[in-house]
């Protein structure tokens, strides 16, 4: 931003250079009759300090002579850089020479041997895949398969099975005689007559099993021991 | 392949034919402008030979291209003040020339060294238009196309710069 005072300024520099015109020299002293900063300007253009400036550049002495140094660092500057682009076009093919040898006959061929894929048939995409379902067989456990040791076992392990227990079964229901069951199974018909007699408790689902066995039937006289 | 080789080679000798005429012509005035500048020989006769450096790698490029002495000025004067401001955030130095007489300049008087230290007060525009103006003796119109400027704005700093001047070198008067 211009203040009003930079134009006297200019006009002051202008009388010191020695470029102000007569208009301009009459315009500053007009002002500087009232402006007292300009008029300390006005009354130092005596002070010959432009004149002392340039009696210095005249006065002085030193002669660098400076053509041959410079001469000769330009062409230093050439042979450096012709010196930097042979230096490196020379490096380039020799560190290229030196790689294409080591991947060729070194460790890049076995890495390439190690990188090489063979087709494996044993793992084709193709390969068909099928599903085949498969229901879980309900299987019926056969009294048979039950052992023949007592019967309060067998009663015993339903019980804790079913998690319930019926409220007619009473202790001496659950003691058979051993001689019974040895009866059952000796004719060879015990394992299909038990399973008919108890198809509930033989089954999975336990629910409303009666685990009352139904009255002993006596054998025949002839199949008697 | 052979004409590009011989336009290179031609346009490289036309490029050091005409930077040996600028050193010849302009190097005593330029070191110096650039020593009051800087107050370092050394700096100054390195910083000189950048300028012309630089002049011949434009030359190069462009063989033709006109080069004058006010380029040269305006170069000098931008790696100067470059300088100046690395020295400043380094901190103040001495010159060689200010610690004993041995190493004082014969043309280096007490009321050159005042002069120079006057300079070196100054800020680095005004004192690239002092210089200018003054050591290089362009005018305000010139200085001001060297420094991209306007010619009121260098009178201005030639005014500011004046007033520094005065007071500094009355005070060591």
């Amino acid at each position: 931003m211009k203040r009003p005072h930079d134009r006297y300024e200019a006009l002051a520099g202008a009388m010191l250079l020695g470029e102000a015109s007569p208009a301009e020299r009459a315009e500053f002293a007009l002002h500087a009759e009232g402006c007292a900063v300009c008029r300390e300007d006005a009354t130092a253009f005596a002070t010959p300090i432009r004149e002392l400036v340039e009696n210095a550049a005249s006065s002085e002495t030193w002669r660098p002579s400076m053509t041959g140094e410079i001469v000769s660092r330009i062409q230093e500057r050439h042979s450096k850089r012709t010196r930097f682009a042979i230096t490196t076009i020379g490096y380039a093919i020799a560190a290229s020479i030196a790689l294409n040898v080591a991947f060729v006959s070194g460790f890049g061929g076995r890495a390439l041997d190690a990188m090489r894929v063979t087709p494996n048939d044993n793992f084709s995409v193709s390969q068909r895949i099928t599903l085949e379902h498969r229901p879980k067989p309900v299987t019926i456990v056969a009294a048979a398969s039950a052992p023949a040791g007592p019967r309060r076992s067998k009663v015993a392990a339903l019980r804790a099975h079913a998690g319930k227990v019926t409220p007619d079964v009473t202790a001496a229901d659950e003691v058979e005689s051993p001689d019974v069951f040895a009866g059952l199974t000796a004719d060879g018909n015990g394992a299909r007559s038990v399973a008919s007699e108890f198809p509930q408790a033989c089954d999975t689902d336990l629910e409303g099993v009666s685990l009352r066995p139904e009255p002993c039937r006596p054998l025949p006289a002839d199949r008697r021991h | 392949m052979d004409n590009v080789l011989v336009l290179g080679i031609d346009k490289a000798l036309e490029a050091a034919a005409r930077i040996e005429r600028l050193v010849t012509e302009h190097q005593t005035k330029l070191a110096r402008y650039v020593r009051r500048f800087v107050n370092d020989r050394e700096a100054a006769l390195d910083l000189t030979q950048d300028v012309f450096f630089a002049a011949y790698r434009m030359l190069r490029a462009d063989p033709s291209r006109p080069l004058t002495a006010g380029w040269l000025y305006k170069t000098a004067t931008n790696h100067a003040i470059s300088l100046l401001r690395k020295n400043k955030r380094r901190g103040p130095s001495v010159p060689l020339e200010e610690l004993g007489s041995s190493f004082r300049l014969d043309e280096r008087s007490a009321e050159s060294l005042d002069l120079q230290r006057a300079l070196d007060a100054l800020p680095s525009e005004q004192l690239a238009c002092v210089m200018l103006t003054t050591y290089a003796g362009y005018s305000s119109a010139e200085a001001a196309l060297i420094l991209g400027s306007s010619p009121e704005a260098v009178r201005q700093r030639v005014c500011r710069a004046m007033r520094s001047m005065r007071a500094a070198l009355g005070a060591t008067a």
